[in-house]
This record gives C-alpha cells, structure tokens and sequence, in this order.
C-alpha cells in the first residue's frame, strides 16, 4: 500500500507525495524536536523538509528507502538549521565534552547535575549531539544500524563506534552520585 | 556494577511533553527479542564483553523511555507547515532550467509557457499524413517559420533507428538548410522504468570528423514521458555558422544517461552504449537558399547607439546582425519586444524555443527569429521599443555565501538563504527578484553567469542556476537558485559579471529592410 504511493510520489503525484508526509509526520516531528529542542525550530525544519523532499523525490530510485531518505533529509535540513541557530556544540573529534546543552530544559537548579541520579532521558540529553542521535534513532524510532548509516551518512563501523560510546557514556551517567566530573 | 535505577513516574511531569504508554510491554517484549544478540556481538566487537551486562542495564532503559517518546504530541500547526513546504516545492518545480550551452550561445527552451497551438491546420495535415511524424506538430508550434518549412515540403521523413540496452533512439525526420538543422527524434524505453537524458550529441562528417563551429541545443532535462507510452519525443537543433562545412552524410552519435531531476551531470548516470545513426544530407536541395538584406542603420536610445547590419533570411530561420558601438555607457542584455514586421502587419518574433542568438564577440550579435522566407512579404520592417540593459560600471554582483550577504550588487535583488547541503558538495543560494510585471511576468532571469571570481581572482564554476516566476517574498516577483560547489577552495567574498537584469532603456524605433 504505502509502496504503490511512494512510486506514485516519486512519478510526480503531489497528492501521493503529501499522503506520505503525513504518513511519517509522528515521527518526523519527533525527530526534529528531540534535534532542535524547540517546537518552533522543529516546525520550521519540518516545512523546510518537506520542501526539499518534494523538490528531490524523483532522484529516488528505490521505493523501500523512502523513509531512511526522508529522515536523512530531515536530519541534514535540521544540522542547517542548527547552524543558523549557531548553537551547535562543538565535536571535536572522538573527544566528548561533558558540556550541558543551551536549549536543556532538565538542568537542575543552580545548573549542577551531579547531585542526584539521572533519568534515562536526562541522560541521554546529556551525551553529544551524534551519539544521542545515534541512540535515539535506534531505540525510539528502530532504525537498524544499517539505516542510521544510511541517514547519518557515516559507515556503519562508525555508527557501531558511537553506539558502543553511548552505552558506554549513559552507564556513566546514571550511576553518577556526587561526583560531578564522572 | 551499578545501581539500576527503574523508570521514574516522577520525572513525567518534568519532561514536558511525555507521558507513559499503556504498550509498554509490548514494545519491551519486541524490541528486546530483536537487539539483545546484537548487544553482545557490539561489546565483543569492541572486547568489552565483561560490560555486557552493565550496558545491558542501559539497553533496557532505552527501550522502557521509548513510549515516554513515542507519545510526545506533535503542535497542531504541524499540518500547516507540511502544506507550506509543499506548496513551496510545486511553486519551485515551475522553474525553468537553463544549461550550459557551448560558449557564447543562448538557447532557451520555454515550451512550458506556451499553450495555445497556433499550427495551421494545413501544417498539422502535411504531418499526420507521414508515418511518425504527427507529434512534430506540438513541437513546432511555436514556430512560424519552422511550419511553414513543413507546408512546403522541406521536412525530410527519415525513419532511421539505433538500439542498445532496450533503448530505441530513432531520427523520425529533419529540416535542414545552411543556417541549421533540427532533428526530430524518439527515444523509445523498453526497460519500462527511467526517464533518460542526452549525456553527450555528437555531430560528425563523413570522415569521422566533427563538425566544426557548430551550435547543437536540445532540451536540458529529458521531455516527460506523458502519454506514458514509454516514448520520448523531442528535437534537436545544430546551428551552423558561417564556416561550417556541410557534409553530404552526417552521422550522429548521441550517449544517453538516466536522469534525476536536479543532477542532470552525474556522470554515474551515465549509459555505457553510444546510438550512431547516418543521416543523407541532399545538399543540392537547400543550399543557395537564402536571402540578404543590408540594413547597415543605427538607433540612438537614451544616448546607446546599436546598428543593425543585415538581415539573412533562411528557411529555418532569420539572422539579424547587430552592432552595439563599444562607446556606449550601458551594456545592451536583449531586446524586450524586437520583431520583423510586414506590410499587413504579420509579425516574426525571435526564436524562443531554441538557440535564440551568438555573440561573434563582445560588440556583437546575431539575433535569430523565426523565418519568413516562404512568405511573400512585399515590405519588411524592424521594430521595437525596450531594450534591457545596465550601466557597464554596475555590471558586478559580489556577495559572501557564508555571511550570508550581497555586498555589491543591482537594486531589486535580495539573497533570502544559503542552504548547504555538505553531503553532495554543493550549496544552494536563493534570491528574490523584483522586476517588472509589463514585461517579465512569464519570463525567468538567467542574471548569473556560469563563471565567477573569487577574492584572489581565480575563477570558479557554478554548478547550476534556475529560476521560478514566483517569489515567496512579499513585493517581489521571482525567485533565483544558484549551485555553488561548496569545496572550500574559492575564498570570499566572490563576484559574478550580471548576464541579464529587468534594468530597460526605452525608445521606440521601424526601420525598414526591404
């Protein structure tokens, strides 16, 4: 079903194509509002994706990627406007910086997170850009590493390098009690 | 190893939008079936396989916190702005796409605006009575001399055909004379999918030669496929020059490549086949058709001289030489509304689907328009009355891609957005343009050259340029793209010469030619 109007979406039936979009739209949000932490830059990327996506839709060549496609291309569209946003954090090289995201609306009182446990959430709020994208691609939108490559546009072994970084990081992080440089 | 720590109720009402899912188990069962093998084989990848079990813990977490996820809700104007993206993405598709011709020729292909056939009815007779030939009537239509070639019997049914890769490419017919020939092909799919695009046409002589000095111009994405009939039919125009030597045999050799809208030069698309067929060139039949006009007057508008030389007339077109005199103030872009008149009236208009004109060089240029010369016109007269053209001195455009400015450049042009798209090295910018609805209203502005200057001189080329009849920008009225490589090795800020610009001198002038 959902195939037969993505081969009509990629013929050129707009009608088809907007079918999809709204198919995805859940989960697309959610992507770009865990991204952008704002609900207004997400409705913003999700508007700009649509319209890229529609502008490249017949560059598709196989139906069964359509979603990894589109989440690729919201992912680009949402790193864009990140960097209009000029928050983006820093990632320099495999060096990860305990730093606390600007737009974090979890922080503690008096900005100090080491002074009880953190949820899974928090946590994951936590860990640098990648590898909560990493993370969050599989486990809340099950994305196989395959695809988060595909979308990521890294090779797999780096995908598999992150994740392991992420457990590895989020054990950390929740068992952390009092000592604030983990 | 660590203390799990289960999920907390308590944290639901400090994440602001999320809440807990009644499927919970159900996700927990599923997904853990699914990764928990894959769990083990990433830690022994990493030999970290005595963190299994603590990493395990964390598994677990993540696929507890997924329904705290999935429920966020997403704002009601979420819809809304899907719509605005798409409606901005069908607004963007009625653009016209201008390639890169070979040096100094213009060639336009604006089909897309005009509807209404004008082909007489005894045109549309002559070529549905010739086997395969009867699509030729939408592709000429536009045409007056290109028609009334037809009603005089110069097309020439060809009918021959080459296949590779259950690819069909057949020359149906073609019209020919010493100004230029158009061929009129089928590219025929059996592969039942893929829409396919010229990669490369090749004219070549007798002796395996190339044809010198010649113009070939065919549309620059592939025509679609409407009728759904898995055949393409459009044509091909060569224009010659003055020098060329025409041959008694031509073969051409054309190499296909699949297309995806916006990458029309990705090589990978690129088929391995080359389609090589012979076309007879009777030249007896054609050639010493044509005839010459000195004209050799001059016009002064608003303080710009411009002399026209001498009209040629030819059965496929009409040549106009112009000379702009190189004292002139301002840089002459193109005549807004110049056409051949006859004694009743009867107009000719340049040429616009195809190549419209050449630049022998910088003073210089020949107009094509579409030909009179099977018409029996007693008087001809030359005129018209707005000319776009822009101060020599203000011919720059410099801005800074990265930020995101116009530094020096023409008024009505604003730079709206940057977008990088890092992945395919390329960045896109967009403009909006103001111009004036009188003229412009269905005409898009090639303003940017396919060369441009970097801060240390070095010149660089665009990737592409397109542009809609439509701006998103409240008091303007187009929008521009321009695809910049995005390969760091340009520094800006970088400038472009102004190739055309809705900036007028007006005059009116009718001179007569004959």
């Amino acid at each position: 079903m959902e195939a037969q109007t993505i081969v009509a979406a990629i013929k050129g039936d707009d009608e088809a194509f907007y079918e999809l979009i709204n198919l995805h739209k859940q989960q697309l949000y959610r992507i770009a509002f865990r991204y952008l932490k704002s609900e207004h830059d997400a409705l913003e990327a999700i508007q700009e994706m649509t319209y890229r996506a529609y502008r490249s839709i017949h560059k598709l060549k196989e139906p069964k990627y359509f979603q990894t496609w589109l989440i690729r291309i919201l992912i680009n569209t949402c790193n864009d406007e990140l960097k209009r946003l000029r928050v983006q954090l820093p990632l320099t090289g495999e060096v990860i910086q305990y730093k606390l995201t600007a737009l974090d609306d979890s922080t503690e009182p008096g900005g100090r997170v080491d002074l009880q446990r953190l949820d899974i959430l928090e946590a994951l709020d936590r860990l640098d850009l990648r590898y909560r994208q990493v993370i969050e691609l599989k486990y809340f939108e099950d994305l196989t590493i395959q695809q988060i490559a595909a979308v990521l546009e890294r090779p797999e072994g780096t995908i598999k390098t992150w994740l392991f970084q992420s457990y590895k990081l989020l054990k950390e992080y929740l068992q952390v009690r009092g000592d604030s440089h983990v | 190893m660590f203390e799990r720590k289960e999920p907390d109720e308590s944290h639901k009402g400090k994440k602001r939008t999320l809440s807990h899912s009644e499927t919970l188990e159900e996700f927990v069962k599923m997904d853990e079936l699914d990764t928990i093998d894959d769990l083990g084989e990433l830690m022994k990848e990493f030999k970290a396989f005595h963190e299994l079990d603590g990493v395990n813990q964390v598994h677990n977490q993540l696929i507890q916190a997924k329904p705290r996820v999935a429920d966020m809700p997403s704002p009601h104007e979420l819809d809304e702005h899907i719509q605005k993206g798409l409606t901005k993405g069908i607004k963007a598709q009625k653009v016209w796409r201008f390639r890169k011709w070979t040096t100094l020729v213009a060639g336009f292909l604006l089909v897309a605006f005009i509807t209404t056939a004008r082909v007489s009815p005894a045109v549309a007779a002559v070529l549905h009575q010739i086997p395969g030939l009867g699509y030729i009537v939408e592709l000429i239509n536009y045409d007056k001399g290109l028609q009334s070639a037809v009603e005089n019997d110069f097309i020439l049914p060809m009918g021959v055909s080459d296949e590779h890769e259950n690819i069909v490419f057949t020359v149906d017919g073609i019209i020919i004379d010493e100004a230029s020939l158009v061929i009129f092909y089928t590219v025929e799919n059996k592969r039942g999918e893929g829409t396919f695009d010229f990669f490369n046409v090749k004219l070549l002589d007798e002796m395996g030669e190339p044809l010198k000095e010649i113009t070939i111009c065919h549309s620059s994405a592939g025509e679609p496929d409407k009728d759904g009939d898995g055949k393409i039919q459009s044509r091909i125009n060569v224009n010659f020059n003055d020098n060329t030597v025409i041959p008694n045999r031509l073969s051409l050799k054309v190499k296909l490549c699949e297309i995806f809208q916006d990458h029309p030069f990705d090589p990978s698309s690129q088929l391995p086949s080359t389609w090589e067929l012979t076309i007879p060139v009777e030249k007896d039949k054609f050639v010493g058709m044509k005839t010459v006009y000195e004209v050799n007057q001059s016009v002064v508008i608003e303080g710009q001289r411009l002399t026209f030389e001498k009209v040629t007339v030819y059965p496929t077109r009409m040549a106009l030489n112009v000379f702009y005199d190189p004292g002139n103030s301002k840089k002459i872009f193109a005549f807004d509304d110049l056409t051949l008149v006859n004694e009743e009236g009867e107009e000719w208009g340049s040429i616009i689907n195809g190549v419209s004109g050449s630049y022998p060089d910088e003073n210089r240029e020949i107009l094509f328009f579409q030909s009179n010369y099977f018409s029996q016109s007693k008087k001809l007269f030359l005129r018209g009355k707005s000319i776009r053209a822009m101060d020599k001195e203000s011919l720059r455009i410099t801005l800074d891609p990265e930020k995101e400015k116009i530094l020096v450049g023409p008024p009505n042009l604003v730079l709206d957005q940057v977008i990088k798209n890092p992945s395919e090295k390329k960045k896109e910018l967009i403009f909006s343009l103001k111009t004036n609805p009188l003229y412009d209203e269905k005409r898009g502005f090639s303003v940017f050259p396919f060369e441009f200057m970097d801060a240390r001189g070095n010149s660089f080329e665009i990737i592409g340029q397109s542009t809609a009849t439509s701006s998103d920008k409240p008091g303007y009225d187009k929008t521009l793209w321009l695809t910049l490589p995005d390969n760091q090795s340009y520094q800006s800020p970088i400038t472009f010469q102004i190739q055309d610009y809705p900036s007028r001198i007006t005059g009116e002038f009718d001179i007569r030619i004959k």
